[in-house]
């Protein structure tokens, strides 16, 4: 008994300090145990504090705690108005990631993040007390007894084990989730835009950055110009990874607000980083020349500058910046210096040569077209041989561009140039003749009237009138042939339409031009005898015909009534039709389409208390993640 | 108020289908919500240092015990127990053994001096036993008085050994209940009440024989 009475006398372990277990109260140490992966102290000193009337809804507890549910893929509530910077601003951060986690886990969005890391059966994290025989767990009491700290649990992790494996049913209740998600996602970021000077600056870059993304994959959404010149300034502190990425959104959104001078500095910025990419750089040069073509005037130098200091542009930026320099040559009448680039690029394989008129695309066309409208500039011999070398793929696509330029060359009037080319497009097609049969024929029946048209603008009346009985003499020849039957016919009624306008105008003042209207007519009598599909068209004309022919309209075989010889030639006033005298003008500026660049993914957004008081920017369970999985 | 600016004109553009006023986004969808968001169950127990830790550890143990088994004898003795504790709940009982230091009690002793008759029953010597022993509860006593906790576990013990008396060697055992209270850090005292019973021959016939014995003592942990 005594020795009873002396073991209960001596016998009194006082306090957590004797042989009670060990919970640290000061920060470093709660840090440290948090970066190790205990969040079992963590959650006992929240408690032990809380219990001591300290609170901990702010501060480092509350950090930790955020994160304690952050990895264990918890909902995390909202942070108190009175939180202090920095936590309030590492915090916010932290439910960024929870969206982005809930996105991951449902959208299968984010998925090269860290937040990877705490899917899967690999805990990172402890969430319980370890099986220890050494302490005693006493249920809770009234009493209070010395040694004993409250032993709190930790609600079950929620982590799935793989991306996507949360994603709800049925998909419309999932694709209208995703859209709460994204935008909660994008309000969290957006909500971070006015702690960006207090961020680390890789954490701030990668909220900008994100927030430019955004901004830009939202059709008419406008970024305030104090709103970029905030992003500028955080994108200029910016990380090599990250920055030129980010300048380049930035001159994205900044198209928007239509503020040229920015636009053109904001790119020209890109194009002055040396950590860019040649994807990044391409797109700039496309978006700049763009710009720049677009000045009132436009800056011709400044985009040759641009677009020959492009090293390796993409594949869909290519003809865009080399349509670009074209038109800058073009428009700076550099037109030996366009036809040299028109040699260098025939000779590209992987864009011209061999390509037909639908591979080349519309930027590519349009500089075709710009070095065939050179033609007009040169003799008729060098525009053919011309033309011949800067010609694409295939017989339609050339003949084309032979009639286009013709045409081209009769508006200007260098009828020289346009008989040469019409004349080459005859032989052309008379060469195919036998191959084609009546196509070719029907084709030479349409160039034939062509030609008529170009003798009436040099008002060779003979010249004319041999056309137009060639056209008839054609009738005849092919009427057996179903598909050049009526390609004369065709040829007639169109030159008449093109011609009657300005044969009531042009008989006023040049009698002459009554023969015009009498050859006409004399064809569209002739046509009109056998029954055609144009017989009731050419019949339309011939009244007007009739009239505008006035004396000549008996015929060539009969004499011309007397009142024709008496007129004689007025004096010829000038020309007053607008739109007859042609200036080759550029072809207006193409919208080129934006390719996207790849934006850098945001691995986190996260940052972190160290146990010796300063912050860390990245995951603070980087250290816990095996290497294997890492 | 930059940010709010900012965020609203986000939200306008980014919510352009949306109604008017969108209702507030429930936490289930983005794992996030502006309201305190409870998940940590509450707390249930409290959790404190074993004070009285024997796993792992030797006990030696000594104590004045007493038999009483009606054999008119009176059957004081000194007890001597080594355990080992693989687990922190479970002992081997290495040894487990009392010395007696049997007398006839006053009743025999009378009879003895006046009809010189003497009990069948054997006086025992000693008890050498071995077994096991489980730790079914931990607990503290506060006492008041002192303003002192003590820290003791309980278990329940059983042993199977032999009765050494006067006339052999009897097989016998004990079970009963033990408490152990932690002293410091090394020491334990001790109580057992148990029950002990041996197979003995008495007037030419087996018998089991049995009785509670109680033991106090001290004891160090190795």
């Amino acid at each position: 008994m005594i020795a009873l009475l002396f073991a209960l006398a001596a016998a009194s372990p006082s306090g957590a300090s004797v042989g009670g277990v060990s919970t640290p109260t000061d920060d470093a140490t709660l840090v440290a145990r948090f970066l190790e992966g205990d969040l079992v102290t963590l959650r006992r000193v929240q408690v032990l504090r809380a219990a001591a009337g300290e609170r901990v809804d702010v501060g480092l507890v509350a950090l930790l705690d955020d994160y304690s549910r952050l990895v264990r893929c918890l909902p995390i509530g909202g942070v108190p108005d009175d939180e202090q910077e920095p936590f309030r601003t590492a915090r916010k951060l932290i439910r960024l990631e929870r969206v982005r986690l809930e996105r991951l886990v449902r959208d299968r969005a984010h998925r090269g993040t860290v937040l990877a890391d705490l899917l899967g059966a690999q805990r990172l994290y402890q969430t319980a007390a370890p099986d220890d025989r050494r302490v005693v767990y006493w249920p809770i009491e009234e009493e209070r007894w010395p040694g004993e700290i409250l032993a709190p649990t930790l609600a079950n992790r929620d982590c799935p084990s793989r991306p996507g494996a949360k994603k709800e049913r049925p998909e419309a209740t999932h694709r209208e989730r995703r859209r709460l998600r994204i935008n909660a996602e994008r309000a969290r970021v957006a909500d971070l835009l006015d702690h960006l000077g207090q961020l680390p600056d890789r954490t701030a870059s990668r909220v900008a950055l994100t927030y430019l993304a955004d901004a830009e994959s939202v059709a008419g959404f406008v970024v305030t110009a104090s709103w970029r010149r905030v992003l500028e300034a955080t994108v200029e502190r910016s990380p090599d990874d990250v920055r030129p990425a980010a300048r380049l959104l930035l001159a994205r959104v900044a198209e928007r607000a239509n503020d040229d001078d920015e636009i053109v500095r904001l790119y020209r910025a890109v194009l002055a980083d040396a950590a860019r990419s040649s994807a990044q750089d391409s797109r700039a040069r496309v978006r700049l020349v763009k710009r720049l073509e677009r000045a009132e005037p436009p800056r011709w130098p400044e985009v040759l500058e641009v677009v020959r200091a492009a090293k390796a542009p993409r594949a869909a930026d290519e003809p865009v910046l080399i349509n670009a320099e074209a038109r800058a040559l073009y428009g700076l009448g550099e037109t030996e210096q366009l036809m040299t680039l028109g040699r260098r690029l025939v000779q590209r394989s992987d864009l011209w040569r061999g390509a037909s008129e639908g591979q080349l695309g519309p930027f590519l066309m349009q500089t075709n077209e710009l070095l065939t409208l050179l033609a007009l500039d040169l003799d008729p011999a060098r525009a053919i041989a011309w033309l011949d070398e800067i010609a694409i793929a295939g017989d339609e696509a050339r003949a084309t561009r032979l009639e286009e330029l013709a045409e081209l060359a009769r508006e200007r009037q260098d009828f020289d140039l346009a008989v040469a080319l019409y004349d080459r497009r005859r032989a052309e097609v008379l060469e195919g003749l036998e191959r084609r049969g009546p196509r070719a024929a029907a084709k030479d029946a349409e160039l034939i009237g062509r030609r008529a048209f170009i003798e009436y603008d040099r008002e060779d009346i003979e010249a004319f009138a041999g056309f137009v009985d060639t056209l008839v003499a054609l009738a005849t020849t092919e009427q057996g042939r179903p598909i050049a039957r009526y390609a004369p016919h065709k040829a007639i009624a169109r030159l008449t339409q093109d011609l009657l306008g300005r044969l009531t105008d042009d008989v006023k003042d040049d009698p002459e031009r009554e023969k015009f209207a009498a050859v006409l007519l004399e064809a569209n009598a002739l046509l009109t005898v056998q029954p055609s599909r144009y017989r009731r068209v050419l019949e339309r004309f011939q009244l007007d015909l009739e009239r505008l022919a006035g004396a000549y309209a008996v015929g060539r075989t009969k004499t011309a009534k007397p009142s024709a010889k008496k007129r004689g030639r007025a004096a010829k006033k000038p020309v007053k039709q607008l739109g007859q005298v042609v200036v080759s003008r550029l072809p207006p500026s193409l919208e080129a389409p934006d390719h996207a660049t790849p934006v850098p993914a945001v691995a986190t957004f996260l940052m972190y208390p160290t146990p010796e008081g300063a912050w860390r920017e990245g995951a603070p369970w980087a250290s816990l993640v095996p290497k294997k999985k890492r | 108020m930059r940010t709010a600016l900012a965020g609203f004109a986000l939200a306008v553009a980014f919510a352009s289908s949306a109604e008017a006023a969108p209702p507030p986004v429930a936490w289930e969808v983005t794992g996030t919500s502006s309201a305190a968001v409870r998940v940590e169950p509450e707390t249930e127990y409290r959790v404190e240092r074993r004070f009285f830790e024997k796993q792992d550890h030797f006990v030696v143990k000594t104590g004045f015990s007493y038999l009483s088994r009606g054999d008119f004898y009176d059957n004081p003795g000194l007890s001597i127990d080594l355990s080992w504790y693989p687990l922190e709940f479970f002992a081997i009982d290495f040894v487990s053994s009392t010395i007696f230091f049997s007398q006839l009690n006053a009743t025999a002793t009378e009879l003895r001096e006046t009809f010189g008759l003497l009990p069948d029953s054997q006086k025992p010597y000693a008890r050498i036993t071995g077994g096991g022993r489980f730790a079914f509860a931990y607990g503290k006593v506060l006492i008041e008085e002192l303003g002192a906790i003590v820290h003791l576990d309980a278990s329940l013990g059983l042993h199977v050994g032999a009765l050494v008396t006067d006339r052999t060697v009897n097989l016998g055992g004990d079970t009963g209940l033990a408490f152990q209270a932690a002293v410091f850090d090394r020491f334990v005292v001790w109580f057992d009440f148990s029950w002990f019973f041996s197979f003995e021959e008495r007037s030419g016939q087996g018998t089991l024989a049995s009785g509670p014995m109680g033991t106090v003592g001290v004891g160090l942990k190795l």
